[in-house]
């Protein structure tokens, strides 16, 4: 009696949790935040948890499947889906789409959304993210701090943040996705820039008597002997309007290579002097090309607007570290109104991603910024529309295989700078990029008043010796570049 | 409102220290006010955080909780699981909670004794703060890398009557009673009033804390009354809040030079950087028009904030600012945000949210600073006419930097030539037409009665070479005077 009672109960606590989430179809895609429709995943990423942004609804449930598998997320507005579960079956699925079937119970009747797919490339991405988080603000800066993220879980480590010390972290760079090597510059009372070479932590000061500022935008030769620094000299200035803010521009700049073997900072005369503002350097993938942006000198900031820079070449030699004989033009922005910033060649040579904007060089402020791409083997270029929106896109980085990059945009509240993760294929077809996967999504960006900011790939977990390096930056001795 | 808080707070420390013992005699009670002394000493300076009287509270509460615990071993146990929860939620001042406990138990007091240095030591690797942070206190005091020592002798004072307790006998003899409480009344007599003793007080600070309050809360009628009790003086952020509320209340420009005016730099500035300054300038920026100006002055003010916390009162503008540029999901970002909070839950954008995004400057590639100022108030006056404060503060902007010709300029591409001038700018058009003719025949302007009398009497008694004392009793609320002796 006992024993029926109970497969009665049972069966019919079954039947009506199979028929809660029966209901009408509509024959649409749900709304969701982030917009993970569509998009192209590396088999090794976080759950791509979303919300339904529908405020009516209030019970989702939610079933990925694929050839391999399924899994399942019930909750009350956003997914959760299983960690491990969600490994296996990307993991399973690897070059295969995904089916991504929504529920959604909206005043007290289930709907069932016409389902959408996530492609899973067989590209695996690299291990991480490292960048830096801050408010979007003016002059003075609150806490902030270099993190770094784990790609295939939430997890999130500050490398460093300036509550151990008064300054403002800066600009890092690693060595080709490789943190071993990486340059992390420090501004305020305890400038420095940070150097870890051939495994050697170390606070230099890069301002000499030869350079007209510190060095700003660092760039590592592959070999990891050179880095190449872009020496600004830069200022803000604030609009008075609506739909700009902030122009951070330079009035002056140049470019050094740091022999990082010597310890000596190598200024070739033609990438020095006031007849052209060099800045944002960047080796080509062979190591023998060094590509920057350069503009014609105008008065500040009367001329802020007319200030363009193209993008310019000139030769490097690994072996000496000379470079500057021959400069050649490789895009003439100013001809078109544009202007180009942070020059980006894939690791595998075939393209270079850039930001184009109207003037300028500091694009991150300009909403009509975006992402285009270079072939370098047919001198063909052109914006990736896959990526681009109507809000600001700027910073980017390519990860070890440069089948995947980052980039920063403000298209999420028109501010806050998110990251995004897109794939490329060999052909340089971009597809649909996707936002830095959050376990609450919604929540979380809609209660973070942070930008994401200098995104790059790291192919393993930093090692980062904080304490060591905020005791470097909190004490006065500095080891002074030579010239 | 703050005053009434730390007030409370302070009642509460006080009878939570008597309440950890069983019979209070009056020598005891006398001792438990020199705690309370120290602590209202350190809240006279307006970096002194709340967390501190709350952290010695609740480590107070645990201990008081704890040793009821009448189960020794799991009393044991319970100290040494909150020893660390408690360093994590009070910080070092924690330690109040096991000197308190050793009054009760020694051996479970003891215990705590490395279990805290050991989660001191943990912290130092976990938080990136400076080690003496971690060890003096976090958020005990405005400025992350400062420790101040107000707290932990309040922990000593504290710690006294706790150890004294086991020493002294409960029902002490009205001598011992009577010399303990003097001696304690006059110590913490001496301590309460140090602050005052020593000047630390900076009145000065005071008086632009209150002015700026005051100019958040709008209170415009406040700010002159205010000022009428005692009109600021060097200050150029109390000088700008009385400016404003000049302004707002229709007493500009001829209440100016009722008292100190500091330059331009007391009318409109954006320069100085910090957590209180640029807000009370941001109030003028806004209502001017300047909305991108007020915004970052506002957001300047917040990131200045030396402990990394956010404000609420910045949230407002900020939600306020990015609406009036059409940033709307920014703005309902900040407004989400302030609905989870105490004072501003129930705050929505007001009424003049329109009236500015009519007014408001907007200017396609036009870059903003403190250099500009004159050129940003001319182009806010030439976009819309009826911005009367922008004409207003345009002229005075001319007057504070003794630039006369400029004003007369301003003044005459602004007003009809027969409009009655107000009294500020009608002693400034009588200076600029003196210094070019001998008398005041064929002057341009009509201008108040008695002003060129008196502007002839200035000029006899300076020429007289009277001194400054006697020019500023006679003339002290002219702008004339303002144009000779400023600064001097």
């Amino acid at each position: 009696m006992i024993r029926r009672t109970i497969i009665i109960l049972v069966s019919a606590v079954l039947l009506a949790a199979c028929s809660t989430t029966a209901g009408h179809s509509v024959a649409e895609e749900p709304e969701i935040y982030p917009d993970y429709k569509g998009v192209t995943v590396p088999f090794g990423i976080a759950p791509l948890d979303f919300a339904v942004t529908d405020s009516l609804v209030n019970s989702i449930d939610v079933s990925v499947s694929g050839t391999s598998g399924s899994l399942r997320s019930r909750g009350r507005s956003f997914t959760r889906f299983p960690m491990r579960r969600w490994h296996r079956l990307l993991k399973a699925s690897a070059g295969q789409t995904l089916n991504v079937a929504v529920k959604a119970k909206k005043e007290g009747k289930w709907i069932a959304y016409e389902p959408f797919s996530i492609y899973v490339s067989q590209d695996p991405s690299d291990f991480g993210l490292v960048y830096r988080k801050l408010a979007p603000g003016y002059i003075s800066y609150s806490k902030m701090g270099i993190y770094e993220r784990d790609l295939s879980s939430f997890r999130e480590r500050a490398l460093i943040e300036n509550t151990s010390f008064t300054g403002c972290v800066n600009c890092h760079t690693s060595n080709r996705c490789d943190p071993e090597s990486f340059s992390l510059h420090i501004r305020g009372a305890h400038g420095a820039t940070l150097l870890r070479a051939h495994g050697a932590l170390d606070a230099y000061d890069t301002k000499t008597d030869s350079t007209s500022g510190f060095c700003v935008y660092p760039y590592w030769h592959h070999s990891g002997k050179y880095i190449a620094y872009s020496i600004n000299t830069t200022r803000q200035a604030f609009h008075e309007g609506p739909d700009k803010i902030i122009e951070v521009f330079d009035h002056a700049s140049d470019i050094g290579v740091y022999d990082v073997d010597n310890g000596k900072l190598l200024l070739p005369p033609s990438l020095k002097g006031d007849l052209r503002w060099e800045t944002f350097p960047a080796f080509s993938a062979d190591g023998k090309t060094l590509f920057f942006c350069a503009a014609k000198p105008r008065a500040i900031p009367d001329s802020l607007s007319s200030i363009r820079y193209n993008l310019l070449k000139t030769d490097f030699d690994p072996a000496t570290g000379e470079t500057g004989k021959v400069i050649e033009t490789v895009l003439d922005a100013e001809a078109d109104n544009k202007s180009v910033s942070f020059p980006r060649p894939s690791y595998d040579g075939k393209y270079l991603m850039y930001t184009l904007s109207d003037y300028g060089n500091f694009s991150i402020w300009h909403h009509e910024a975006d992402l285009w791409l270079l072939n370098l083997e047919t001198g063909e270029t052109r914006p990736i529309d896959k990526v681009n929106s109507e809000d600001t896109e700027s910073f980017h980085n390519w990860d070890s295989s440069s089948r995947w990059f980052v980039f920063s945009s403000r298209r999420d509240d028109g501010l806050h700078t998110r990251l995004y993760l897109c794939h490329i294929d060999e052909n340089g077809v971009c597809a649909k990029p996707f936002m830095l996967p959050q376990r609450n999504p919604k929540r979380y960006y809609s209660s973070l008043f942070l930008s994401f900011n200098a995104p790059e790939f790291v192919n393993h977990p930093v090692s980062f010796q904080t304490h060591k390096a905020a005791r470097l930056i909190n004490s006065e001795a500095r080891t002074p570049f030579k010239i | 409102m703050g005053a009434a808080i730390i007030s409370a707070l302070l009642v509460a420390f006080q009878r939570r220290l008597l309440g950890f013992f069983e019979e209070v005699p009056l020598w005891l009670f006398g001792l438990t006010i020199l705690p309370v002394a120290i602590l209202c000493s350190f809240y006279t300076n307006e970096n002194a955080m709340l967390s501190v009287v709350i952290a010695l509270i609740l480590s107070l509460l645990a201990a008081h909780g704890v040793s009821r615990i009448s189960d020794r071993p799991l009393r044991m146990i319970v100290v040494i699981v909150f020893t660390p929860l408690l360093y994590m939620a009070c910080g070092p001042l924690s330690l109040i909670f096991l000197v308190s406990l050793s009054v009760r138990d020694w051996k479970a007091a003891f215990i705590g004794l490395p279990v805290l240095f050991l989660t001191v030591l943990a912290a130092t690797w976990v938080f990136q703060y400076p080690i003496k942070s971690l060890v003096g206190g976090i958020h005990y005091y405005r400025f992350l890398q400062t420790v101040r020592p107000e707290p932990w002798y309040a922990l000593v004072a504290a710690t006294f009557p706790i150890i004294l307790r086991r020493f002294l006998p409960k029902d002490g003899s009205s001598l011992v009673n009577a010399i303990v409480v003097a001696v304690s009344a006059v110590v913490s007599l001496l301590i309460a009033v140090r602050p005052v003793l020593d000047k630390n007080i900076n009145h000065q600070k005071e008086e632009t804390l209150k002015y700026t309050i005051l100019s958040q809360n709008e209170d415009w009628n406040g700010i002159i009354e205010a000022a009428k009790k005692k009109w600021p003086s060097l200050s150029p952020v109390s000088v700008a809040c009385v400016n404003l509320a000049l302004a707002k209340t229709g007493q500009f420009p001829d209440g100016l030079f009722k008292g100190f005016q500091n330059g331009p730099q007391g009318l409109i500035s954006d320069k100085k950087v910090d957590f209180i300054s640029p807000l009370a300038f941001a109030q003028v920026y806004w209502a001017l028009g300047l909305v991108d100006s007020a915004q970052r002055l506002v957001y300047e003010a917040q990131e200045s904030i030396p402990d990394f916390q956010k404000s609420s009162y910045c949230y407002k503008w900020l939600a306020r600012t990015n609406l009036v540029n059409g940033d709307i999901t920014v703005s309902e970002k900040y407004m989400k945000a302030l609905s989870h909070t105490l004072f501003y839950h129930k705050w929505r954008p007001s009424d003049d949210i329109d009236q500015i995004s009519s007014s408001r400057l907007t200017v396609k590639d036009m870059v903003s600073s403190d250099e500009n100022i004159h050129e940003v108030l001319s182009l806010l006056v030439g976009r819309d006419s009826s911005n009367t404060m922008a004409r207003d503060y345009l002229l005075a902007y001319d007057m504070l930097s003794l630039n006369l010709d400029g004003f007369v300029a301003d003044y005459n591409a602004t007003h009809k030539s027969r409009e009655v001038v107000s009294r500020a700018f009608a002693e400034a058009l009588a200076l600029a037409w003196a210094r070019d003719h001998r008398d005041f025949d064929g002057i341009p302007w009509n201008l108040p009665d008695g002003i060129t009398d008196l502007c002839v009497s200035f000029f006899g008694d300076r020429g007289a070479n009277r001194p400054k004392g006697a020019m500023k009793n006679k003339y002290g609320t002219t702008y004339w005077y303002y144009y000779f002796y400023h600064g001097k």
